[in-house]
């Protein structure tokens, strides 16, 4: 699915996650049977259990998927931006994210307070990469670990926004 | 004009003892009503007829008249004047008394009202029973000998005022009281303004500041203090240096807000605040919390535009490239129906064409 990266800009993952790049892979993002589009609501309930992520690419490349949440812990105040929920790597090009290496486990949006973007990256790998989970997972920074491993500028994004349920509702 | 009305009001009141010594002449509000005829006959103020008569919002405006030239009077006895103030301010509070700038402001039911009803109002809702209440019930028994001051409060003119507050906020150790703020309505003369003064202090820098040139003085404060009140406030005020000294308002204190009117328009931005009583250090982080809460607001807004706008966008993106999508599959669905169409055509228009070869084979048979 070729995106184009306008809806990044208004929402400001570009900017406040990423910098500005240009799509060169396409990566759908499914929780259930429902690809997602840039920008919509998701309930966290839905959104509980990892998503299937397929992307394109060739074979013998590849890519890592980051998972962050920038609006930690509320968006007005984000003091523990960026908050990890996901690094997968060694993804072949072609295939899910279930064939890569999972560096941090998933873990399901929970927003405390207001609206979170919930924004993934994909970077493709120069080589084969041994990365190590970081200590936690408030305050990464996405462009620090991409610098850190030489992933360079990212080759897709999705972005879904998630806020908390009424108490009721979950149960 | 001069005494009449006091003596006509209430029978018990005998002639004013006219102005005041020095120490009560720090500000008009801290006249009585008959003190206050006799001034503005002193002042040449054209005064025709007596308060009685008057509607509310006549009697603003000649306060006004007396305060400015007053002012101009008391510029050159600063010092003085405000060593009177903090003199009367000890019979209703221990130390200075440190004024403060508001507005005046008369509720419409109010403003057209006569002095006389006003009154009227005030000897029915303060019955001799329940004026124990009162911190001074002696000292007002008839309209004559009532200060300006208690009588602008009782009427509901004055109010708590937390956006003064904001100005002065070492008033924290004494509940207070503050003059409303508010834009002067029903009243032509646009550019003046009215500063009622207000409430006892016994913060030590408070007195310290009352000491100041008053009219200097009252004026930096304002604008030293309360930076984003005055903003807020701007629109509808004025500031101009005039002297309101007024000692001791708060022995009136407690009820002046239940008095005046609740139909009284208040501007939106102070409402919350006027409503709950509140000390000055407390009044300022209320003003400072509402302006982050207000910016929060608009973030959080800008941010909901935003997001509707970004998920528009990829929505429509989505929409036009499954348009093309279709469009495309749509052309190659019509071209491969064309070439379907033009086989069978082919079959249909020479039905035997391959069965006769078929057939070639078999009739060139052997036997």
């Amino acid at each position: 699915m070729a995106r184009f990266v306008d809806p990044l800009v208004v929402g400001r993952v570009i900017g406040e996650v990423v910098d500005l790049f240009v799509p060169s892979i396409s990566m759908t993002v499914a929780y259930g049977p429902k690809d997602i589009s840039n920008g919509c609501l998701l309930k966290p309930s839905a959104t509980a259990a990892p998503p299937l992520v397929r992307i394109s690419g060739r074979r013998n490349d590849l890519y890592t998927l980051i998972m962050t949440d920038p609006d930690a812990p509320s968006p007005s105040d984000p003091t523990m931006r960026e908050y990890l929920h996901w690094i997968v790597t060694n993804i072949p090009g072609g295939t899910d994210a279930s064939k890569g290496e999972d560096v941090v486990e998933y873990m399901g949006p929970r927003p405390p307070v207001g609206i979170h973007r919930y924004v993934m990256v994909l970077f493709e790998q120069k080589t084969r990469v041994q990365a190590e989970a970081p200590e936690g997972r408030a305050n990464f920074n996405t462009r620090a670990f991409a610098a850190a491993h030489e992933l360079g500028l990212p080759t897709a994004v999705v972005y879904f926004n998630s806020q908390k349920e009424p108490a009721n509702r979950r149960r | 004009m001069d005494l009449k009305d006091g003596e006509r009001r209430g029978a018990a009141a005998g002639p004013g003892p006219g102005p005041g010594p020095l120490s009560r002449q720090g500000s008009i509000y801290s006249l009585t009503f008959e003190e206050f005829q006799t001034t503005l006959g002193g002042m040449g103020g054209g005064l025709g007829k007596d308060f009685g008569s008057m509607n509310m919002d006549e009697l603003l405006r000649s306060i006004w008249t007396a305060e400015e030239s007053q002012a101009m009077a008391s510029a050159s006895a600063s010092a003085s004047a405000s060593a009177s103030a903090s003199a009367s301010a000890a019979a209703g509070d221990d130390d200075a008394a440190l004024q403060r700038q508001g507005s005046l402001t008369l509720p419409r039911t109010l403003s057209v009202k006569t002095v006389d009803e006003v009154w009227r109002d005030f000897v029915r809702e303060a019955p001799p029973g329940t004026a124990g209440a009162e911190p001074q019930p002696a000292r007002q028994p008839t309209l004559g000998e009532m200060t300006l001051e208690e009588f602008l409060v009782r009427a509901g003119v004055v109010r708590d005022n937390p956006a003064a507050a904001a100005a002065v906020a070492a008033a924290a150790a004494v509940p207070a009281q503050m003059m409303a703020q508010r834009p002067i309505q029903a009243v032509n003369n646009g550019a003046s303004i009215f500063f009622g003064n207000f409430g006892g202090s016994n913060d030590a820098g408070a007195s310290a500041m009352a000491f100041a040139p008053v009219g200097i003085g009252d004026q930096a404060m304002g604008n030293g203090l309360m930076p984003g009140v005055a903003g807020m406030a701007s629109a509808a005020v004025t500031v101009s240096p005039v002297d309101t000294k007024v000692a001791h308002l708060d022995s009136l204190g407690k009820g002046n807000g239940d008095l005046s009117s609740p139909m009284a328009p208040v501007p939106y931005p102070f409402e919350g605040v006027i409503r709950g009583r509140r000390s000055g250090a407390g009044v300022e982080k209320v003003v400072e919390r509402r302006q982050r809460r207000m910016i929060k607001n608009r973030e959080s807004a800008a941010r909901s535009r935003a997001r509707k706008q970004a998920y528009t966008m990829e929505l429509e993106a989505e929409v036009q490239k499954l348009k093309e999508q279709n469009a495309e599959l749509q052309k190659k669905q019509e071209e491969i129906m064309e070439l379907q169409k033009n086989q069978v055509l082919e079959v249909v228009s020479n039905p035997y064409a391959q069965k006769k070869r078929c057939l070639r084979r078999t009739l060139t048979g052997p036997w």
